[in-house]
């Protein structure tokens, strides 16, 4: 045995592993709260890496550990998987129940503005056209399926990329991979 | 000693490997999402740009252009793809990672950061040079952390594991 090894006490006096649940809650919630915000898709998946990094940071601070980029990517995913699915399910039913999607017409708003301050009338038009098309174009069953499968993919991307970067910005020990 | 078997495993061979797999496995995944989001232009009549609806803004006056249909995605999230793709696959060769990756990503996250809010801040937005450069540097940081911690998340034999802070208090 090696005596030069410090043993490892029990974390919170259990053998058991410490709870994630509560630090994952967190930052989905957060990634949910942000799908709200009307202007949000401008961060593209800036939020999902901002939760999952939240999970990690709360994660490690509260039991003062440091997790293996492993353990931080598997964090982060699902805490992106989490907060990106609930959010999808409720725009969801917003868009069925009210015929209603979050932030599309401040988007809009927003985006013309920006445009026509350019002066560029071609973009102008362009701009316009785009928004027109992807309103005609609704919402199918096949787009639906493909929404979900897409906030699958991406959450899973967020999860790595914020929970790679996580478990290396808040190590509470020098154990590091 | 458990520095000794990190310091070992990172230059084992076996890690190497890994670190060669995972870099390529990923490298396929972001090529894969550059051929979609290319394919929205060449073939708008798929419509394949409600793929990415839900993460870019997808406006047509900040994407580039093939014969006048926008990409599936922005300049900047392009680039970003860029860089994961060939951050990554460059692991297929090269599995080496810096000291300095820390550094690294946390200057090209600044510098994009930067680039963002500024590109919102003035009309027009921000030189399309510097969107690339800040967006493919990020990237290619970005990988320099996600493969080995797709490595680590696969490995059964690495002594790595949960383990509390031992030089401070215990909360």
């Amino acid at each position: 045995m090696n005596t030069n090894e410090p043993e490892l006490p029990d974390l919170m006096g259990q053998n058991e592993p410490p709870d994630n649940f509560r630090a994952m809650a967190m930052g989905a919630t957060m990634i949910f709260i942000i799908a709200f915000i009307p202007f949000a898709v401008f961060g593209c998946c800036l939020p999902q890496i901002l939760g999952s990094l939240l999970a990690i940071h709360l994660f490690t601070s509260q039991y003062s550990l440091t997790l293996t980029a492993g353990q931080g990517i598997k964090l982060g995913i699902l805490t992106c998987l989490l907060g990106a699915l609930s959010s999808w399910v409720v725009s969801m039913g917003l868009y069925f129940l009210f015929d209603y999607q979050i932030g599309a017409r401040e988007i809009e708003w927003l985006v013309l503005t920006l445009v026509e301050k350019t002066g560029n009338q071609e973009a102008l038009e362009q701009t316009k056209a785009e928004f027109e098309r992807q309103k005609a174009l609704g919402l199918s069953m096949p787009q639906i399926i493909m929404g979900l499968v897409v906030t699958i993919v991406f959450a899973s991307l967020s999860g790595l990329i914020g929970g790679a970067i996580g478990a290396k910005l808040f190590q509470r020990s020098p154990n590091n991979l | 000693m458990l520095e000794m078997i990190h310091s070992f495993m990172r230059e084992s061979s076996a890690y190497r490997n890994h670190l060669r797999v995972a870099g390529i496995v990923l490298a396929a995944v972001f090529g894969f999402l550059i051929a979609v989001v290319i394919l929205c232009a060449t073939h708008p009549e798929r419509g394949l740009s409600v793929v990415f609806h839900t993460v870019c803004h997808q406006q047509p006056h900040r994407c580039h252009m093939l014969d006048g249909v926008p990409l599936g995605v922005c300049i900047r999230c392009f680039w970003l793809y860029v860089g994961l793709f060939i951050g990554h696959a460059r692991f297929a060769i090269f599995q080496h990672i810096p000291k300095w990756s820390m550094h690294f990503l946390v200057f090209t996250a600044t510098a994009a950061a930067l680039d963002w809010i500024s590109g919102w801040w003035f009309e027009g937005g921000n030189p399309i040079g510097v969107r690339i450069v800040t967006s493919l540097s990020l990237g290619i940081a970005i990988s320099h952390l996600t493969t080995p911690g797709v490595v680590s998340c696969f490995s059964t034999n690495s002594s790595v594991k949960l383990r509390p802070n031992i030089n401070h208090e215990y909360k």
